[in-house]
């Protein structure tokens, strides 16, 4: 779980690199450009995967007060 | 329910009502025990281990009753409701119950009174008419403002510093817990659990004072506020298991997969702080689990909401691990565990909403970078596409341009072999020729020659120069026979032969001019 949220923001932020990288690009090189718009539109993917509606778990905790 | 859950669910409320930790009213171990071997008895209850005689007087009754309720519902199944089983059940474990020893001693009289006492806890008002702190506990008393009606009473200091009050004489309190007897002088006292101001005013200062004394420390200081981290997926919720808080919470944060933890605690008064306080101290001993703390409740009165004031709750909270969104509701007065938190938000819908936020911009941030890519790619697909039809046309124009050269090379070899081919042809055909017109016999060679002759002579008529001398011009020669152009080829005494139109003429040059 912890991880997956980790690649969630890190996939963003990657993501966004890109974005920034093709905002930031006077003129595009053709190679460089594909490449980096196969990686985002891969992180897009995976992140859309992970935004979309999924169920929630819910659970009550056990009180263990004893050990306390 | 299992009898498990059945019987911490009894434990949780008698601790309350007693304002105790849980396992002092007992421990898990011996409900896990009571749940396996299920006492019909007070024999088989007292086998259990931890609980004796004491603990028998003071909860057999309820324990023997949730056995019975249990076991004889499960063995009839769910055909018959519960309230019609457990009468039944009930007065079988109670008669069990009510053997009572004929002579006591003293001890054990005071002992069975005390079990008696301990279940007539009960919420007092007063006034405090004395105080006397000792190490570990604080003595006082209380009495009634209307007549002399007084109580002693004591508090454990640790209950004492989490109550989060300092008492004087004359203050207005409010006090929980149950009367015991102290054995070694027969005196009743009140052992209090809980201490709170009474009314709104006392709230009120003692409210203020806590909270000059916390912005003193700097806890409320924003540079200590955490941020509550993006895409929180393990969430540590601390609030009641009824009430509409949990209700509002759950409906309102969203589908994003998280796992939601529920610590339940009473969120009413300021017996919550037990619970709030033991829900914050469990999750935070992992707190690496959880990504946000949330803790709310619907609003309410300074009074009800006191237990989000008290000093060891607000520390809590301020020392939490685990980054703590405050959604308890508040009219006037921001509880001071809601102004140490990371966040701060008024209702528990307000909580849910912070803790879905990241999520939803998730979802803008990755449509727009999208949106971005996308045109960025499709420009670069157009770019790519007009590149591609420059190198067309290059490539065209080349291809062209060879085919133009294959053309050339073949044309000028079919030419070079039709030439060689008319060659050869030509000399065949000249040569059959030859040979025909040699057959063709003398006639036709004759005929083709007269024709040629006669254009010859044709051409020869128009330069014939008697045609010049009809006209009146002569020719003139030398002697030597060559016709005479320039005077200066002609010297005195040359002999001229003068041909005119009709005849000739001889002359002799007498001058030269």
């Amino acid at each position: 779980m912890v991880e997956k949220k980790q690649s969630l923001s890190e996939s963003i932020r990657k993501l966004e690199g890109i974005v920034e990288w093709f905002e930031g690009q006077e003129e595009i090189d053709v190679e460089k450009g594909l490449e980096k718009f196969k990686e985002g539109a891969s992180l897009v993917k995976s992140s859309r995967a992970r935004l979309k509606e999924i169920e929630n778990e819910f659970r009550e905790v056990e009180k263990t007060l004893d050990e306390a | 329910m299992s009898l498990i859950s059945e019987l911490k669910r009894w434990r949780e409320t008698a601790a309350a009502r007693e304002g105790v930790e849980l396992y002092r009213v007992l421990p898990n171990a011996a409900l896990e025990e009571i749940a396996e071997i299920m006492p019909k008895t007070r024999e088989e209850l007292l086998s259990v281990k931890g609980i004796k005689e004491a603990k028998y007087r003071k909860y057999g009754k309820d324990i023997l009753s949730i056995v019975a309720r249990h076991g004889a519902a499960d063995a009839i199944g769910a055909v018959i409701s519960d309230d019609e089983v457990s009468d039944a059940a009930v007065r079988s474990a109670v008669e069990a119950v009510e053997t009572v020893p004929d002579t006591l001693s003293v001890s054990q009289f005071l002992d069975a009174l005390n079990l008696e006492l301990s279940g007539m806890a009960a919420r007092i008002r007063g006034e405090v008419s004395s105080v006397d702190e000792r190490d570990r506990v604080v003595y006082f008393s209380l009495k009634d403002a209307s007549d002399e009606a007084t109580i002693n009473c004591l508090i454990f200091r640790s209950a004492y510093v989490l109550s989060g009050v300092r008492i004087a004489v004359g203050d207005e309190i409010i006090v929980e817990g149950s009367p015991d007897i102290y054995k070694p002088n027969g005196r009743l006292s009140l052992k209090v659990g809980l201490i709170e101001f009474a009314g709104e005013g006392a709230l009120k200062k003692a409210y203020e004072e806590l909270r000059k004394k916390l912005e003193t420390e700097g806890l409320f200081a924003p540079e200590r506020k955490r941020a509550i981290p993006e895409f929180p997926e393990h969430i540590a919720l601390l609030t009641s298991r009824d009430g509409a808080a949990i209700g509002d919470f759950m409906t309102n944060v969203g589908r994003h997969g998280y796992r939601i933890s529920l610590y339940p605690s009473s969120v009413e008064g300021k017996r919550a702080v037990f619970e709030l306080l033991a829900g914050v101290r469990y999750f935070n001993a992992h707190p690496e689990r959880y990504d946000a703390l949330v803790i709310i409740r619907g609003g309410g009165s300074l009074e009800s909401l006191q237990g989000f004031n008290n000093e060891a709750l607000v520390r809590a909270v301020a020392d939490s691990k685990i980054p703590v969104i405050a959604g308890v509701g508040h009219e006037k007065d921001i509880t001071l565990a809601a102004l140490v938190a990371d966040a701060m938000v008024s209702t528990p819908t307000a909580a849910s909403r912070l803790v879905r936020q990241s999520w939803e911009e998730g979802m803008e941030r990755v449509g727009s970078a999208e949106h971005v890519l996308r045109s960025r790619v499709s420009d670069l697909v157009i770019r790519l596409r007009e590149a591609l039809g420059r190198a067309d046309t290059a490539l065209l124009d080349r291809f062209q341009a060879m085919k133009e050269r294959i053309r050339t090379i073949v044309e000028r070899f079919l030419a070079k072999r039709e030439a060689l081919a008319y060659g050869i042809r030509g000399e065949a055909e000249s040569v059959s020729a030859f040979a025909g017109g040699l057959k063709k016999g003398r006639a036709a060679l004759f005929a083709t020659a007269s024709d040629a002759l006669l254009r010859i002579e044709k051409l020869l008529l128009q330069f014939d120069p008697t045609r010049a001398l009809n006209l009146g011009y002569s020719l003139v020669r030398l002697g030597n026979g060559r016709i005479l152009r320039k005077s200066t080829d002609a010297r005195v005494g040359d002999r001229l032969d003068i041909r005119l139109s009709e005849g000739a003429i001889g002359a002799e040059v007498k001058e030269v001019l």
